[in-house]
């Protein structure tokens, strides 16, 4: 299976998904002019990865300094997926990482963690 | 007209502002202005100011980018028309930030709707409605998870708005955030 990744802009993120490391990262800043579609290769990725790819144990890395309103409905889509993985069995850490002085960042972090159930999502601060 | 460019500078001075673009609304103009409003807020204020700042901005520009109903056609797509102002008060001690954009008369009911459910939530009570607005459904044309307002009302300390008619069609509608 082929890695994914997408190249930084000033709007959108760094992408870095990576098949065989079992590694998910999305660093940077997101606000896109159209999130959905800038986002939609993430989804068709994850659901081939993990229909296809056995590991024990996943890592997604969330390192984003700022996001608008709409990058945070897909984030929690994303979040809602990784969950419905982890019922199927599925074993996922999300490490949601922000810097100590981006009180926002940390902010929906902690929001973001309340509203999983099963998914092993933690705060890092870095 | 030649004399209005000075007049016009000058008013927004009084007001505090500190810049106002009225036009096409990009993309690419989004990003240029957002970073220098950034950085032109910091030299004054914390950085949390400047996020807020920067966040509710990104939130507005965004809302004129899908929403403004005056449109011209470029290239198979479409760029919306609309107005930003940032400026400081001097008198309240605080920033504001404003947008306008032309809106067809039809859609008066759903926005008025929307922003007064929103503009007397208080802070405990717009985090609830944007977590439970998080896990709706995007709305039908996909375009909008109808969280830029609540976003707008989280980082401000008060949010309001105006709806103006213009004619039969059209009314032009205004957002104000003070930070």
């Amino acid at each position: 299976m082929k890695d994914l990744i997408i190249k930084a802009t000033k709007s959108t993120p760094y992408i870095e998904f990576s098949a065989k490391e079992h590694k998910m990262r999305i660093k940077g800043e997101s606000y896109p002019e159209n999130t959905y579609e800038f986002y939609e290769p993430i989804f068709r990725w994850l659901n081939e990865y993990f229909l296809k790819i056995e590991s024990s144990i996943n890592f997604f890395e969330f390192e984003i300094i700022y996001f608008n309103s709409s990058s945070s409905k897909v984030f929690m889509d994303i979040f809602d997926l990784l969950e419905r993985f982890c019922e199927s069995g599925k074993k996922i850490v999300v490490n949601w990482q922000y810097e100590s002085e981006n009180e926002s960042s940390l902010e929906y972090g902690e929001e973001f963690a309340e509203e999983v159930n099963i998914l092993d999502f933690n705060l890092v601060e870095i | 007209m030649l004399n209005n460019l000075y007049n016009l500078k000058n008013t927004l001075e009084k007001d505090g502002v500190i810049f106002s673009f009225s036009g096409v609304i990009t993309q690419d103009i989004l990003i240029a202005l957002g970073k220098e409003l950034k950085n032109t807020v910091m030299i004054k204020s914390k950085l949390s100011t400047a996020t807020k700042i920067f966040s509710i901005f990104v939130e507005q520009m965004q809302n004129i980018t899908k929403y403004s109903d005056e449109k011209i056609s470029k290239h198979e797509n479409e760029i919306s028309f609309g107005i930003v102002t940032v400026g400081y008060s001097k008198n309240d001690n605080s920033y504001y930030l404003m947008c306008g954009n032309i809106i067809d008369k039809t859609k008066t009911n759903s926005i008025s709707e929307k922003l007064n459910r929103i503009k007397n939530m208080n802070s405990d009570e717009l985090k609830e409605y944007y977590k439970k607005k998080i896990k709706e459904n995007m709305d039908k044309d996909g375009k909008s998870a109808g969280l830029g307002f609540i976003e707008m009302a989280r980082k401000s300390q008060k949010l309001d708005y105006i709806i103006t008619s213009i004619d039969s069609k059209n009314s032009f509608f205004t957002i104000k955030t003070i930070i």
